[in-house]
Protein backbone atom coordinates (compact mmCIF):
# COMPACT_ATOMS: atom_id res chain seq x y z
CA UNK A 1 0.00 0.00 0.00
CA UNK A 2 1.32 3.41 -0.94
CA UNK A 3 2.19 5.52 2.03
CA UNK A 4 -0.27 8.27 2.83
CA UNK A 5 1.04 11.78 3.04
CA UNK A 6 -0.05 12.99 6.40
CA UNK A 7 0.69 16.52 7.58
CA UNK A 8 0.54 15.23 11.15
CA UNK A 9 3.12 12.53 10.58
CA UNK A 10 5.99 14.11 12.47
CA UNK A 11 3.89 15.17 15.42
CA UNK A 12 2.29 11.74 15.60
CA UNK A 13 5.66 10.07 15.59
CA UNK A 14 6.92 12.34 18.34
CA UNK A 15 3.76 11.87 20.40
CA UNK A 16 4.04 8.12 20.06
CA UNK A 17 7.53 8.42 21.48
CA UNK A 18 6.21 10.16 24.54
CA UNK A 19 6.64 13.79 23.53
CA UNK A 20 4.01 15.67 25.53
CA UNK A 21 4.28 18.87 23.51
CA UNK A 22 3.70 16.99 20.30
CA UNK A 23 0.65 15.27 21.72
CA UNK A 24 -0.66 18.56 22.97
CA UNK A 25 -0.13 20.19 19.59
CA UNK A 26 -1.92 17.37 17.82
CA UNK A 27 -4.92 17.59 20.09
CA UNK A 28 -4.99 21.33 19.69
CA UNK A 29 -4.80 21.10 15.91
CA UNK A 30 -7.77 18.77 15.78
CA UNK A 31 -9.76 20.13 18.71
CA UNK A 32 -12.07 22.23 16.58
CA UNK A 33 -13.21 19.29 14.48
CA UNK A 34 -13.48 16.99 17.49
CA UNK A 35 -15.65 19.54 19.20
CA UNK A 36 -17.69 20.05 16.04
CA UNK A 37 -18.45 16.37 15.72
CA UNK A 38 -19.35 16.05 19.38
CA UNK A 39 -21.42 19.21 19.41
CA UNK A 40 -23.47 18.07 16.46
CA UNK A 41 -23.88 14.43 17.45
CA UNK A 42 -24.65 15.05 21.11
CA UNK A 43 -27.84 16.85 21.91
CA UNK A 44 -26.56 19.61 24.13
CA UNK A 45 -23.37 21.45 24.96
CA UNK A 46 -22.86 19.74 28.27
CA UNK A 47 -22.90 16.28 26.72
CA UNK A 48 -20.75 17.55 23.89
CA UNK A 49 -18.11 18.71 26.36
CA UNK A 50 -18.13 15.32 28.05
CA UNK A 51 -17.88 13.51 24.74
CA UNK A 52 -15.09 15.82 23.62
CA UNK A 53 -13.13 15.11 26.77
CA UNK A 54 -13.70 11.40 26.39
CA UNK A 55 -12.56 11.55 22.78
CA UNK A 56 -9.42 13.52 23.61
CA UNK A 57 -8.49 11.04 26.30
CA UNK A 58 -9.09 8.11 23.99
CA UNK A 59 -6.99 9.67 21.26
CA UNK A 60 -4.21 10.55 23.69
CA UNK A 61 -4.11 7.14 25.33
CA UNK A 62 -4.39 5.14 22.13
CA UNK A 63 -2.15 7.14 19.86
CA UNK A 64 0.53 4.49 20.25
CA UNK A 65 -1.79 2.09 18.49
CA UNK A 66 -2.24 4.33 15.47
CA UNK A 67 -0.39 2.51 12.68
CA UNK A 68 -0.54 5.15 9.99
CA UNK A 69 -2.76 3.11 7.69
CA UNK A 70 -4.95 6.16 7.26
CA UNK A 71 -4.46 9.86 7.78
CA UNK A 72 -4.24 10.72 11.42
CA UNK A 73 -7.21 13.06 11.04
CA UNK A 74 -9.33 10.20 9.68
CA UNK A 75 -8.43 8.11 12.70
CA UNK A 76 -9.23 11.03 14.99
CA UNK A 77 -12.66 11.49 13.40
CA UNK A 78 -13.35 7.79 13.66
CA UNK A 79 -12.43 7.67 17.33
CA UNK A 80 -14.48 10.78 18.01
CA UNK A 81 -17.53 9.58 16.11
CA UNK A 82 -17.47 6.20 17.82
CA UNK A 83 -17.02 7.84 21.21
CA UNK A 84 -20.00 10.12 20.65
CA UNK A 85 -22.19 7.29 19.40
CA UNK A 86 -21.18 5.22 22.43
CA UNK A 87 -22.10 8.11 24.68
CA UNK A 88 -25.47 8.41 22.98
CA UNK A 89 -26.06 4.70 23.46
CA UNK A 90 -25.11 4.93 27.13
CA UNK A 91 -27.45 7.83 27.57
CA UNK A 92 -30.27 5.93 25.96
CA UNK A 93 -29.70 3.12 28.45
CA UNK A 94 -29.79 5.58 31.33
CA UNK A 95 -33.07 7.38 30.89
CA UNK A 96 -32.94 8.92 34.35
CA UNK A 97 -29.89 10.90 33.43
CA UNK A 98 -31.82 12.63 30.68
CA UNK A 99 -34.18 14.32 33.08
CA UNK A 100 -34.07 18.05 32.70
CA UNK A 101 -30.77 17.75 30.95
CA UNK A 102 -30.98 21.23 29.56
CA UNK A 103 -31.70 22.66 32.99
CA UNK A 104 -28.43 21.37 34.32
CA UNK A 105 -26.38 22.68 31.44
CA UNK A 106 -23.69 25.20 32.03
CA UNK A 107 -24.46 28.58 30.57
CA UNK A 108 -24.14 28.31 26.84
CA UNK A 109 -20.67 28.88 25.46
CA UNK A 110 -20.61 31.99 23.35
CA UNK A 111 -24.33 31.89 23.68
CA UNK A 112 -24.65 35.49 22.71
CA UNK A 113 -23.19 34.68 19.35
CA UNK A 114 -25.40 31.66 18.81
CA UNK A 115 -28.17 32.55 16.50
CA UNK A 116 -31.76 31.82 17.36
CA UNK A 117 -31.99 30.00 14.07
CA UNK A 118 -29.15 27.70 15.03
CA UNK A 119 -30.67 26.86 18.38
CA UNK A 120 -34.23 26.43 17.29
CA UNK A 121 -33.85 24.85 13.93
CA UNK A 122 -30.65 23.12 13.16
CA UNK A 123 -30.28 21.22 16.42
CA UNK A 124 -33.90 20.27 16.52
CA UNK A 125 -33.87 19.14 12.93
CA UNK A 126 -30.55 17.35 13.23
CA UNK A 127 -31.78 15.45 16.23
CA UNK A 128 -34.62 14.11 14.19
CA UNK A 129 -32.14 12.25 12.04
CA UNK A 130 -31.13 8.71 12.91
CA UNK A 131 -27.49 8.53 14.02
CA UNK A 132 -26.24 6.93 10.81
CA UNK A 133 -27.59 9.81 8.74
CA UNK A 134 -26.57 12.47 11.20
CA UNK A 135 -22.99 11.20 11.34
CA UNK A 136 -22.32 11.35 7.61
CA UNK A 137 -23.75 14.86 7.38
CA UNK A 138 -21.62 16.01 10.29
CA UNK A 139 -18.44 14.55 8.84
CA UNK A 140 -19.27 16.17 5.52
CA UNK A 141 -20.32 19.61 6.74
CA UNK A 142 -18.42 20.03 9.98
CA UNK A 143 -15.22 18.21 9.13
CA UNK A 144 -15.37 18.92 5.42
CA UNK A 145 -14.49 15.34 4.54
CA UNK A 146 -15.10 14.03 1.05
CA UNK A 147 -17.13 10.90 0.42
CA UNK A 148 -14.08 8.66 0.34
CA UNK A 149 -12.82 9.97 3.66
CA UNK A 150 -16.23 9.55 5.27
CA UNK A 151 -16.36 6.04 3.86
CA UNK A 152 -12.98 5.28 5.40
CA UNK A 153 -13.84 6.93 8.70
CA UNK A 154 -17.09 5.07 9.16
CA UNK A 155 -16.02 1.94 7.32
CA UNK A 156 -19.03 1.96 5.04
CA UNK A 157 -19.20 1.93 1.22
CA UNK A 158 -18.98 5.25 -0.64
CA UNK A 159 -22.36 4.57 -2.23
CA UNK A 160 -23.90 4.35 1.21
CA UNK A 161 -22.25 7.61 2.22
CA UNK A 162 -23.59 9.37 -0.86
CA UNK A 163 -27.06 7.94 -0.41
CA UNK A 164 -27.24 8.86 3.27
CA UNK A 165 -26.07 12.39 2.60
CA UNK A 166 -28.64 12.91 -0.14
CA UNK A 167 -31.51 11.36 1.77
CA UNK A 168 -30.54 13.17 4.94
CA UNK A 169 -30.42 16.53 3.20
CA UNK A 170 -33.74 15.96 1.49
CA UNK A 171 -35.30 14.86 4.76
CA UNK A 172 -34.15 18.04 6.48
CA UNK A 173 -35.28 20.22 3.61
CA UNK A 174 -38.69 18.58 3.38
CA UNK A 175 -39.16 18.94 7.11
CA UNK A 176 -38.28 22.62 7.09
CA UNK A 177 -40.29 23.29 3.96
CA UNK A 178 -43.38 21.63 5.36
CA UNK A 179 -43.12 23.72 8.46
CA UNK A 180 -42.88 26.87 6.32
CA UNK A 181 -39.70 27.76 8.12
CA UNK A 182 -37.44 28.27 5.17
CA UNK A 183 -38.39 31.87 4.61
CA UNK A 184 -37.43 32.67 8.14
CA UNK A 185 -34.33 30.54 7.88
CA UNK A 186 -33.05 32.00 4.65
CA UNK A 187 -33.86 35.47 5.83
CA UNK A 188 -31.51 35.05 8.75
CA UNK A 189 -28.73 33.23 7.05
CA UNK A 190 -28.37 35.35 3.93
CA UNK B 1 -38.41 14.69 20.87
CA UNK B 2 -38.95 12.85 17.63
CA UNK B 3 -41.41 14.54 15.32
CA UNK B 4 -43.70 12.06 13.55
CA UNK B 5 -43.70 14.40 10.57
CA UNK B 6 -40.01 13.85 10.06
CA UNK B 7 -39.19 11.06 7.66
CA UNK B 8 -36.27 9.92 5.57
CA UNK B 9 -37.18 9.43 1.92
CA UNK B 10 -36.39 6.07 0.39
CA UNK B 11 -35.21 7.71 -2.80
CA UNK B 12 -34.04 11.08 -3.94
CA UNK B 13 -35.24 12.28 -7.34
CA UNK B 14 -32.89 13.52 -10.04
CA UNK B 15 -33.74 17.15 -9.54
CA UNK B 16 -32.90 17.04 -5.86
CA UNK B 17 -29.82 14.97 -6.53
CA UNK B 18 -28.60 17.63 -8.94
CA UNK B 19 -29.31 20.41 -6.46
CA UNK B 20 -27.43 18.54 -3.75
CA UNK B 21 -24.47 17.92 -6.05
CA UNK B 22 -24.32 21.62 -6.83
CA UNK B 23 -24.57 22.54 -3.17
CA UNK B 24 -21.82 20.04 -2.38
CA UNK B 25 -19.61 21.64 -5.01
CA UNK B 26 -19.42 18.44 -7.03
CA UNK B 27 -21.19 19.96 -10.01
CA UNK B 28 -21.21 23.53 -11.30
CA UNK B 29 -24.45 25.43 -11.51
CA UNK B 30 -25.69 25.28 -15.12
CA UNK B 31 -25.72 28.63 -16.87
CA UNK B 32 -29.32 28.13 -17.85
CA UNK B 33 -30.40 26.94 -14.41
CA UNK B 34 -34.07 27.38 -13.64
CA UNK B 35 -35.18 29.57 -10.80
CA UNK B 36 -36.54 26.47 -9.10
CA UNK B 37 -33.14 24.81 -9.21
CA UNK B 38 -31.40 27.91 -7.92
CA UNK B 39 -33.79 28.11 -4.98
CA UNK B 40 -33.37 24.43 -4.23
CA UNK B 41 -29.61 24.79 -4.21
CA UNK B 42 -29.96 27.78 -1.90
CA UNK B 43 -32.00 25.72 0.52
CA UNK B 44 -29.47 22.93 0.64
CA UNK B 45 -26.64 25.39 0.96
CA UNK B 46 -28.36 27.20 3.84
CA UNK B 47 -28.72 24.00 5.82
CA UNK B 48 -25.17 22.98 5.01
CA UNK B 49 -23.85 26.33 6.19
CA UNK B 50 -25.84 26.18 9.38
CA UNK B 51 -24.58 22.70 10.13
CA UNK B 52 -20.99 23.78 9.77
CA UNK B 53 -21.32 26.86 11.97
CA UNK B 54 -20.54 25.81 15.50
CA UNK B 55 -19.53 28.02 18.39
CA UNK B 56 -16.29 26.86 19.89
CA UNK B 57 -15.71 26.56 23.61
CA UNK B 58 -13.45 29.21 25.08
CA UNK B 59 -9.72 28.74 24.78
CA UNK B 60 -9.47 28.06 28.49
CA UNK B 61 -11.94 25.19 28.26
CA UNK B 62 -10.16 23.85 25.20
CA UNK B 63 -6.76 24.04 26.90
CA UNK B 64 -8.05 22.47 30.08
CA UNK B 65 -9.57 19.56 28.20
CA UNK B 66 -6.37 19.01 26.25
CA UNK B 67 -4.28 19.15 29.43
CA UNK B 68 -6.51 16.55 31.03
CA UNK B 69 -6.11 14.22 28.08
CA UNK B 70 -2.35 14.70 27.94
CA UNK B 71 -2.05 14.09 31.68
CA UNK B 72 -4.10 10.93 31.48
CA UNK B 73 -1.96 9.63 28.63
CA UNK B 74 1.47 10.59 29.83
CA UNK B 75 1.24 10.74 33.61
CA UNK B 76 -1.31 7.95 33.95
CA UNK B 77 -3.45 10.31 35.92
CA UNK B 78 -7.08 9.30 35.84
CA UNK B 79 -9.16 12.40 35.69
CA UNK B 80 -12.89 11.94 35.91
CA UNK B 81 -15.21 13.25 33.31
CA UNK B 82 -17.71 15.81 34.32
CA UNK B 83 -21.04 14.11 34.68
CA UNK B 84 -24.28 15.74 35.37
CA UNK B 85 -25.87 15.54 38.79
CA UNK B 86 -28.63 13.06 38.82
CA UNK B 87 -30.95 14.95 41.03
CA UNK B 88 -31.62 17.86 38.81
CA UNK B 89 -35.28 17.70 39.59
CA UNK B 90 -37.51 16.48 42.35
CA UNK B 91 -38.84 13.82 40.06
CA UNK B 92 -35.47 12.35 39.24
CA UNK B 93 -34.44 12.58 42.87
CA UNK B 94 -37.49 10.73 43.97
CA UNK B 95 -36.99 8.02 41.40
CA UNK B 96 -33.34 7.64 42.32
CA UNK B 97 -34.29 7.44 45.99
CA UNK B 98 -36.72 4.69 45.12
CA UNK B 99 -33.99 2.85 43.26
CA UNK B 100 -31.66 3.13 46.24
CA UNK B 101 -34.40 1.90 48.54
CA UNK B 102 -35.04 -1.00 46.23
CA UNK B 103 -31.38 -1.90 46.17
CA UNK B 104 -31.08 -1.70 49.93
CA UNK B 105 -34.19 -3.79 50.52
CA UNK B 106 -33.09 -6.27 47.87
CA UNK B 107 -29.68 -6.57 49.45
CA UNK B 108 -31.15 -7.04 52.89
CA UNK B 109 -33.53 -9.71 51.69
CA UNK B 110 -30.85 -11.74 50.02
CA UNK B 111 -28.62 -11.31 53.04
CA UNK B 112 -31.34 -12.83 55.19
CA UNK B 113 -32.56 -15.54 52.90
CA UNK B 114 -30.31 -17.53 50.65
CA UNK B 115 -32.37 -17.45 47.52
CA UNK B 116 -31.68 -17.96 43.88
CA UNK B 117 -33.69 -15.09 42.49
CA UNK B 118 -32.47 -13.71 39.19
CA UNK B 119 -32.26 -10.22 37.88
CA UNK B 120 -30.82 -8.85 34.67
CA UNK B 121 -30.31 -5.43 36.08
CA UNK B 122 -28.16 -5.75 39.10
CA UNK B 123 -25.45 -8.14 40.01
CA UNK B 124 -23.67 -7.67 43.28
CA UNK B 125 -20.73 -9.92 43.79
CA UNK B 126 -17.70 -9.73 45.99
CA UNK B 127 -14.64 -10.33 43.94
CA UNK B 128 -11.37 -11.68 45.05
CA UNK B 129 -8.65 -12.49 42.58
CA UNK B 130 -8.13 -15.87 44.18
CA UNK B 131 -11.71 -16.73 44.82
CA UNK B 132 -13.28 -19.59 42.88
CA UNK B 133 -16.67 -18.70 44.19
CA UNK B 134 -16.75 -15.22 42.73
CA UNK B 135 -17.83 -16.35 39.28
CA UNK B 136 -20.70 -18.31 40.70
CA UNK B 137 -21.62 -15.34 42.79
CA UNK B 138 -21.70 -13.11 39.75
CA UNK B 139 -24.45 -15.18 38.26
CA UNK B 140 -26.57 -14.85 41.32
CA UNK B 141 -28.47 -11.62 41.32
CA UNK B 142 -28.43 -9.36 44.30
CA UNK B 143 -26.18 -11.79 46.09
CA UNK B 144 -24.39 -10.00 48.83
CA UNK B 145 -21.08 -10.72 50.43
CA UNK B 146 -22.93 -12.29 53.28
CA UNK B 147 -23.34 -15.33 51.07
CA UNK B 148 -19.64 -15.38 50.50
CA UNK B 149 -17.75 -15.58 53.66
CA UNK B 150 -15.37 -17.85 51.82
CA UNK B 151 -14.60 -15.29 49.19
CA UNK B 152 -11.59 -13.98 51.06
CA UNK B 153 -9.37 -17.05 51.14
CA UNK B 154 -6.46 -14.93 52.29
CA UNK B 155 -8.13 -14.91 55.66
CA UNK B 156 -7.98 -18.68 56.01
CA UNK B 157 -5.95 -18.47 59.18
CA UNK B 158 -8.66 -16.43 60.76
CA UNK B 159 -12.26 -17.04 61.48
CA UNK B 160 -14.29 -15.75 58.56
CA UNK B 161 -16.53 -12.87 59.52
CA UNK B 162 -19.49 -14.94 58.55
CA UNK B 163 -20.63 -17.39 55.97
CA UNK B 164 -24.11 -17.91 57.19
CA UNK B 165 -25.88 -14.77 56.18
CA UNK B 166 -25.11 -12.99 59.41
CA UNK B 167 -22.36 -10.70 58.31
CA UNK B 168 -24.61 -7.68 58.37
CA UNK B 169 -24.27 -7.97 62.13
CA UNK B 170 -20.71 -9.14 62.19
CA UNK B 171 -17.55 -7.27 62.90
CA UNK B 172 -16.79 -5.47 59.65
CA UNK B 173 -13.07 -5.95 59.89
CA UNK B 174 -10.87 -8.96 60.37
CA UNK B 175 -7.13 -9.48 60.21
CA UNK B 176 -4.98 -12.05 58.54
CA UNK B 177 -1.31 -12.83 58.34
CA UNK B 178 0.24 -12.65 54.91
CA UNK B 179 3.13 -14.73 53.63
CA UNK B 180 5.62 -12.06 54.64
CA UNK B 181 4.26 -11.97 58.12
CA UNK B 182 2.58 -8.60 57.91
CA UNK B 183 -0.93 -8.17 59.11
CA UNK B 184 -3.56 -7.24 56.63
CA UNK B 185 -6.98 -6.24 57.66
CA UNK B 186 -9.86 -7.42 55.57
CA UNK B 187 -13.04 -5.44 55.70
CA UNK B 188 -16.41 -6.84 54.88
CA UNK B 189 -16.95 -4.37 52.12
CA UNK B 190 -20.43 -5.59 51.42
CA UNK B 191 -21.53 -3.65 54.48
CA UNK B 192 -20.76 -0.46 52.61
CA UNK B 193 -22.43 -1.24 49.31
CA UNK B 194 -25.42 0.90 50.15
CA UNK B 195 -23.24 3.96 50.70
CA UNK B 196 -21.25 3.24 47.55
CA UNK B 197 -24.34 2.82 45.39
CA UNK B 198 -25.74 6.01 46.80
CA UNK B 199 -22.55 7.80 45.80
CA UNK B 200 -22.70 6.21 42.39
CA UNK B 201 -26.22 7.49 41.90
CA UNK B 202 -25.62 10.87 43.42
CA UNK B 203 -22.45 11.43 41.45
CA UNK B 204 -21.54 14.20 43.83
CA UNK B 205 -18.36 12.83 45.22
CA UNK B 206 -14.85 14.09 45.37
CA UNK B 207 -12.81 12.77 42.54
CA UNK B 208 -9.26 13.67 43.38
CA UNK B 209 -8.59 10.58 45.44
CA UNK B 210 -8.11 8.60 42.29
CA UNK B 211 -4.38 9.04 42.63
CA UNK B 212 -4.23 7.72 46.15
CA UNK B 213 -3.28 4.31 44.93
CA UNK B 214 -0.70 5.37 42.38
CA UNK B 215 2.58 3.71 43.12
CA UNK B 216 0.93 1.00 45.13
CA UNK B 217 1.52 -1.84 42.74
CA UNK B 218 -0.82 -4.46 44.19
CA UNK B 219 -3.45 -1.79 43.94
CA UNK B 220 -2.54 -0.19 40.66
CA UNK B 221 -5.18 1.52 38.62
CA UNK B 222 -4.80 -1.23 36.02
CA UNK B 223 -5.59 -3.76 38.70
CA UNK B 224 -8.67 -1.81 39.77
CA UNK B 225 -9.76 -1.36 36.19
CA UNK B 226 -9.45 -5.08 35.57
CA UNK B 227 -11.76 -5.73 38.47
CA UNK B 228 -14.11 -2.98 37.45
CA UNK B 229 -14.33 -4.35 33.94
CA UNK B 230 -14.57 -0.91 32.37
CA UNK B 231 -12.64 2.36 32.42
CA UNK B 232 -12.43 4.14 35.74
CA UNK B 233 -14.34 7.39 35.62
CA UNK B 234 -13.87 8.58 39.15
CA UNK B 235 -13.30 7.57 42.74
CA UNK B 236 -14.12 8.62 46.25
CA UNK B 237 -13.38 7.74 49.82
CA UNK B 238 -16.34 6.41 51.70
CA UNK B 239 -17.10 8.94 54.36
CA UNK B 240 -18.42 6.64 57.03
CA UNK B 241 -16.59 7.67 60.20
CA UNK B 242 -15.65 4.13 61.14
CA UNK B 243 -13.79 3.50 57.94
CA UNK B 244 -12.62 6.97 57.12
CA UNK B 245 -9.76 6.85 54.62
CA UNK B 246 -9.88 3.10 54.51
CA UNK B 247 -12.29 2.30 51.71
CA UNK B 248 -12.04 3.71 48.26
CA UNK B 249 -14.76 3.28 45.74
CA UNK B 250 -14.00 3.39 42.03
CA UNK B 251 -16.71 4.18 39.57
CA UNK B 252 -17.16 3.14 35.99
CA UNK B 253 -20.25 3.81 33.97
CA UNK B 254 -22.23 0.86 35.23
CA UNK B 255 -20.02 -0.80 37.79
CA UNK B 256 -18.28 0.20 40.94
CA UNK B 257 -15.71 -1.52 43.07
CA UNK B 258 -15.02 -1.00 46.75
CA UNK B 259 -11.39 -1.40 47.68
CA UNK B 260 -9.69 -1.66 51.03
CA UNK B 261 -6.91 0.89 50.58
CA UNK B 262 -4.68 -1.10 52.95
CA UNK B 263 -5.28 -4.41 51.27
CA UNK B 264 -6.31 -4.23 47.69
CA UNK B 265 -7.01 -7.93 47.40
CA UNK B 266 -9.88 -7.08 49.65
CA UNK B 267 -12.33 -5.67 47.15
CA UNK B 268 -15.97 -5.88 46.29
CA UNK B 269 -17.52 -5.42 42.87
CA UNK B 270 -21.04 -4.19 42.27
CA UNK B 271 -21.96 -4.38 38.62
CA UNK B 272 -24.83 -3.48 36.38
CA UNK B 273 -26.11 -0.47 38.23
CA UNK B 274 -28.38 0.94 35.59
CA UNK B 275 -31.56 2.43 36.96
Amino acid sequence: MASIHDPDEELVSAAQNGNKEALEALLKNHYEKIWGICRRIMQNESDALDATQESLITIATRIEKFKGNSKFSTWVYRVTTNTCLDELRKKSRRPLLNFDSEETDQPSINQVESSVVDKLFIEEVLNQLPAEFKTVLILRDVCDLDYAEISETLDIPIGTVRSRISRGRVAINNYLANGNQFDNWKGQTK
Amino acid sequence: MKDPNFFIPENVDEFEELAISIAEGDVAMPKDASRELIEKVEEFTSVKNQLSEIDLPSNSIRDAQIQVAVSVATDKVVVPLRRKTLFSSKTSGAIAAAVILFLVIGGALTATWDTSKTSDDLVVAPLSSSSDSSLEEKSSSLSSATDNGDSFPDMASEEPASNTGESAFAEPESASLTADGSIQYAIDLSLYQEEAIELFLLEEFLRSEINELNGNQPCSLEFIQTILGEPIISSAWLSNANISNQILVFFGNQNLVLVNANNCENNFLISGITP
